[in-house]
């Protein structure tokens, strides 16, 4: 038997000052209020009955370790903050306004081209799983929409939600919006951040949780000055970032479910992995160097398979690119500098062969 | 691991869970899994499944905040 444990019971007490409400399915999803990083297994709004949005909440920066980015400790630091800001309003409206976001594409995804065959309700009575329209389909969809219509994808796009990482912080996942380390000579360092700040607005915004966070820094400019109100020893200070045109491009997307169709137009359905630095030395390998760790079989995918690429293969050059980077920068460079139709030229070891192949964007 | 730390998050604040159960729900096929969910949240005394306007409504009435979860 799962025990309960005090913050379970402390969140269940809290929980009981709401009107509680789970959403399962993607369809219908009304797409000018909810805007979330649709990646997410877990996401989480707090609001008003007048659909203001106090904050929300749920984080992910892998596939692996989800209690680096969340925990039932941050959650409940999270409610606790709402409602505050729930005793607080409306005088604290005005700071709260711009929680929500502008009118999007399509006011529902089923309206998507690609996501026409779903209905705003699920088939209880059929095959249930099968109606349900995922999340992560709507970034996916928003991608090949864009593409089709010969668009280049928008950096918002490419790198969506960034983490506070793309600032050169990183927070705490046990509390509310807590400084646990700032990487020297980034953004967050020259801005003046400190271990120990807790960060209580940003642009404004009150800051409940990294997604908070996020929120802020999907919707900012490429470069963008952002202004940061922070709690150190019992005082308040405010902080300006400056973040460069490529501030984003540390911001890992491989884990994400939308970048699959990334993968199938750009690496012709491969997934690509940086060879790690012990298996590099044994094989001398120095600058880009990326083991095929899949490759599609069937229909759409499979373009890299029809240009001869294996699983196992290691990519050692890519569109004349020698130096080291991952998956998702060269994907980044793909979406920025090719087109649709294009040829790129790739170099591989198969063993201790070196060939040269090229490789179709869809 | 995502997934089910987020389905403990969600689950540990509604109901107790039997691990002997939990894995014997791993077996069940998707559109099973799909359907006990519902039963069981229609019985819940705290969660709305899948109603946001209901929810929308229940806290302006009550003049409740809301927590919608996306799961």
């Amino acid at each position: 038997m799962q025990v309960a444990r005090p913050q379970d019971l402390k969140l269940k007490r809290l929980l009981k000052k709401f009107v509680c409400v789970r959403v399962v399915q993607g369809n219908s999803l009304n797409l000018e209020l909810f805007q979330f990083d649709y990646d997410l297994t877990f996401a989480a709004f707090f609001m008003n009955a007048d659909r203001t949005i106090y904050g929300r909440y749920g984080t992910r920066s892998s596939q692996e370790k989800p209690e680096r980015d969340i925990s039932m400790q941050g959650f409940v630091s999270a409610i606790e903050g709402a409602l505050e800001l729930h005793a607080s309003f409306p005088e604290n409206r005005r700071s709260l306004a711009d929680k929500q976001g502008g009118k999007p594409r399509y006011p529902a995804p089923e309206r998507y081209p690609t996501l026409k065959r779903y209905t705003p309700l699920l088939n209880y009575g059929g095959k249930v799983a099968q109606s349900c329209l995922h999340c992560h389909m709507i970034n996916a969809a928003e991608i090949e929409l864009l593409r089709s219509k010969k668009a280049p994808l928008p950096d918002k796009i490419l790198y969506p939600w960034p983490l506070p990482g793309a600032l050169g912080l990183q927070l705490s996942p046990a509390e509310r919006a807590l400084v646990v380390n700032v990487v020297p000579s980034s953004a967050a360092h020259e801005a003046g951040f400190r271990h120990g700040d807790r960060i209580l607005s940003l642009e404004g915004q009150p800051i409940l949780s990294t997604a908070d966070i996020q929120w802020v820094l999907h919707n900012a400019p490429s470069p963008a000055k952002l202004t940061a109100v922070v709690k150190r020893a019992e005082k308040t200070t405010r902080l300006k970032l400056r973040l460069d045109a490529d501030w984003r491009k540390s911001t890992d997307i491989s884990w994400r479910g939308s970048t699959w169709p990334l993968r199938r137009m750009g690496f012709g359905g491969m997934r690509l992995k940086d060879v790690w630095d012990g298996d590099r030395k044994k094989r001398g390998l120095e600058g880009l160097a990326l083991w095929v760790r899949h490759v599609g079989q069937y229909g759409v995918h499979r373009a890299a398979k029809d240009a001869g690429f294996r699983k196992g293969d290691i990519v050692i050059e890519f569109d004349g690119i020698r130096e080291r980077l991952t998956e998702s920068e060269l994907l980044v460079h793909i979406f920025r500098k090719r087109k649709a139709g294009d040829l790129i030229p790739v170099k591989i070891l198969r063993g201790n062969k070196r060939m040269s192949l090229r490789l179709p964007v869809r | 691991m995502a997934g089910k730390l987020a389905l403990t998050l969600l689950l540990s604040v509604s109901t107790f869970l039997c691990a002997g159960a939990l894995a014997a729900e791993e077996k069940k096929d998707r559109d099973t899994l799909v359907r006990d969910d519902l039963s069981e949240m229609r019985d819940s005394d705290l969660w709305i499944y899948n109603d946001v306007e209901k929810a929308f409504e229940l806290a302006r009435k009550t003049s409740r905040p809301l927590l919608i979860v996306f799961r």
